[in-house]
């Protein structure tokens, strides 16, 4: 190949050239022009007014300046006569554009070479191709080719060389070779995978193994497992069941823990499967008593509730213990805050979201809802220092409470096991209010008040017969409607009555205070003498009681 | 029956189904080896007495793949076989497997709770009598 190709320009070849970048500057149309003012200046925001007279003038004075250099200083161009551009005069000026029209017409004409050129090399390769594809030949070929020549006359074909039979079986000898290797290494390859799947199968059977094991361990055909998949992956998983649900809690939080192997560590790893996690948080009942030395109301803690320690959680076991024990607490604790806030009226706070009180004449019993881990400690040593009296008073209220809630999910558990008979939407509700072992706390204030009504009922009927001249005897019967019930459950269920039996002479006095929802009390009096029923009266006030009574009294002494 | 751990049928058969998946991965593990040795013997065609150890290696490799596949046939489908036979019957231990599998009840909870609940009560009466309500 020669270094140099010298092609002559056929203008027939090309369509009329004309340069249509090179534009006439006045004849430049708005349109044209603002875009390369824009270019040329930047946006129209940057230009002033004056900036552009300030240019002007700058550039007439230049204009002036090199007319005057051009005029005075001959001596200069002579000397600077090579470099033109350095300081331009009419003489140099005149060479510069003989220059650029030269370099220009140079480059215009390497151009339309490297056109043609190109152009020149797109026939060939077209007309080489018609030859196979007539169709995608044909539109790439210029209309001179395709006046002169007839498509698919040029052709080409590869030459395949001539081997001799010693070449073709040393080739067929290589390629063997190359085929044994490939296979030798795919055994490689196939070998190793093999056993690192076994590798890797291996820890996964012995992760297998350790799960099972704990289960096998730590497991008893009592604790329910239950195949479920995990929310992430969908991974199939076993669950274990630590919540109450299935023993009769209506409770939100279902209770249920996916068991999962642990990839490091040979436990499993027990996981709630409700978003919440598990509180650490008990109940703990306080009593207050006020405190008599002092004027001020000054309450004194005189008795608490235990709060167990948690036990170890790294064992699988005592995890769902404690699990299974505080998700009871949390939902006692809701169960109470609900109840409470039906009490308000009935001197029950609810102090903040984990903490309400009730009060009762001199006493305040607190129920918290606190944290376990921080306050175990504190509360032993509280117990301690005093010895408080009513330690045993607040275990007490608090096991009553957690008693009731089991009572609770009982009965919610028989009456689920019912078969359900469709009744009508009004009796049905009816019995919903009616069963008495949905409420824990309202009973428990009752059973206060009724008992702090007692007591005051009682000193009431002493003073005001203390006056009278008959030989008086007065019996309580306490709980007079509930005594014969064995079941402890229903007892505490059931609105207290307490009789009062007065005996003044021949004058038989009965007093019923009835609780007939808990917490609201009626008086009935019922006075009979000789077995003649003399009045009979329904009170909810203590002072009308006490007014009648005096007057009881007073017609009694004086007929 | 021990109280705390699954009863022994299931430990047993937990066991068993553990072997199987022990020889399921050594079935891989032996036809790896039975390649590396069968590449090994094509490697080294030239050294006669090589050969034949790496044959003999190979033989081997191939015995204990088959021995492990055996096995793992044969005991999976006894373990099917035992689970079927079992399903319907109750065992000494009052066990029954059930045909179907059924949603169980954690109802166990709530009386253990009732229960754990009383001893306290019966724990702090014991103490102080008088405080019964």
């Amino acid at each position: 190949m020669a270094d140099q190709i010298n092609l002559n320009l056929d203008f027939n070849l090309i369509d009329e050239h004309k340069d249509s970048f090179l534009l006439q500057e006045d004849k430049l149309s708005l349109a044209q022009l603002i875009p390369r003012i824009v270019h040329e200046r930047g946006p129209f925001i940057n230009i002033k007014e004056d900036d552009l007279i300030k240019e002007i003038e700058q550039l007439k004075t230049e204009d002036l300046e090199t007319t005057e250099s051009a005029e005075n200083s001959d001596e200069i161009k002579s000397e600077l006569g090579d470099s033109n551009d350095e300081v331009p005069t009419s003489q140099s000026v005149f060479t510069v554009n003989e220059e650029f029209y030269k370099n220009k017409n140079e480059v215009l004409k390497n151009i339309q070479s490297a056109l043609n050129e190109s152009s020149l090399s797109l026939d060939f390769v077209s007309l080489l191709i018609s030859s196979v594809r007539p169709a995608a030949g044909s539109i790439s070929m210029s209309a001179h080719l395709k006046k002169f020549v007839a498509p698919g006359s040029l052709s080409s074909d590869k030459i395949t060389k001539v081997k001799s039979r010693v070449e073709t079986e040393e080739k067929f000898k290589e390629n063997k070779i190359i085929g044994l290797g490939w296979k030798l290494s795919s055994l490689e390859n196939s070998s190793n995978n093999l056993r690192n799947a076994s590798a890797r199968l291996a820890e996964e059977v012995f992760k297998e193994k350790v799960f099972w094991d704990s289960i096998k361990k730590n497991f008893n055909t009592k604790e329910i497992l239950f195949k479920t998949r995990e929310k992430q992956g969908n991974k199939r998983v076993l669950a274990v069941k630590y919540g109450y649900k299935d023993s009769g809690s209506n409770y939100k939080i279902e209770g249920n823990a996916i068991l999962k192997s642990l990839p490091n560590e040979n436990s499993i790893q027990f996981i709630p499967m409700d978003n919440k996690s598990i509180m650490n948080k008990t109940i703990r009942i306080r009593i207050l008593s006020k405190n008599s030395t002092t004027d001020d109301i000054d309450y004194e803690i005189v008795g608490e509730s235990k709060v167990n320690s948690l036990t170890d959680s790294t064992d699988i076991k005592s995890q769902i213990e404690n699990a299974r024990y505080f998700i009871f607490e949390e939902e006692l604790f809701n169960q109470l805050i609900e109840e409470a806030h039906g009490l308000i009226a009935y001197n029950v706070n609810v102090e903040n979201e984990s903490k309400l009180s009730f009060e009762l004449n001199n006493e305040i019993i607190e129920i918290e809802y606190i944290e376990l881990n921080t306050s175990d400690e504190n509360n032993d040593e509280l117990i301690q220092d005093t010895g408080r009296s009513q330690n045993t008073r607040a275990e007490l209220i608090a096991t009553y409470l957690r008693l009731m809630l089991t009572i609770k999910h009982k009965t919610n558990l028989s009456l689920r096991n019912q078969i359900k008979i469709i009744k009508p939407a009004s009796s049905f509700r009816s019995k919903e209010i009616v069963n008495p072992y949905q409420i824990i706390l309202k009973p428990l204030v009752g059973q206060f008040r009724h008992e702090f009504l007692t007591s005051k009922l009682h000193t009431l009927i002493k003073r005001i017969t203390s006056v009278s001249s008959k030989p008086i005897t007065i019996k309580i019967l306490k709980f007079s409607n509930s005594t014969k019930i064995q079941d402890p459950f229903k007892r505490i269920s059931n609105p207290p009555v307490s009789k009062f039996k007065i005996f003044l002479g021949d004058l038989k006095l009965l007093i019923t205070l009835d609780f007939f929802d808990f917490v609201n009390f009626i008086i009935h009096v019922h006075v009979s003498k000789n077995g003649k029923i003399l009045a009979q009266h329904s009170f909810e006030d203590l002072r009308q009681l006490e007014e009648c009574l005096e007057w009881i009294i007073e017609e009694n002494d004086s007929s | 029956m021990s109280k705390e751990e699954q009863p022994l049928f299931i430990q047993e058969r937990l066991q068993a189904l553990h072997q199987i998946d022990n020889k399921l991965v050594s079935i891989l593990s032996h036809s790896s080896s039975a390649l590396t040795n069968l590449i090994q013997l094509k490697k080294s065609s030239s050294d006669k007495s090589k050969q034949d150890e790496f044959k003999s290696e190979f033989r081997t490799d191939i015995e204990n793949f088959y021995q492990d596949l055996q096995f793992s046939s044969v005991n999976l489908k006894k373990e099917i076989q035992i689970l079927d036979s079992r399903i319907g019957e109750t065992d000494s231990k009052d066990i029954t497997i059930l045909p179907i599998s059924i949603n169980k009840k954690a109802t166990f909870s709530g009386e253990e709770k009732l229960k754990s609940e009383l001893d306290t009560l019966q724990k702090l009466l014991g103490k102080e009598p008088e405080e019964s309500s």
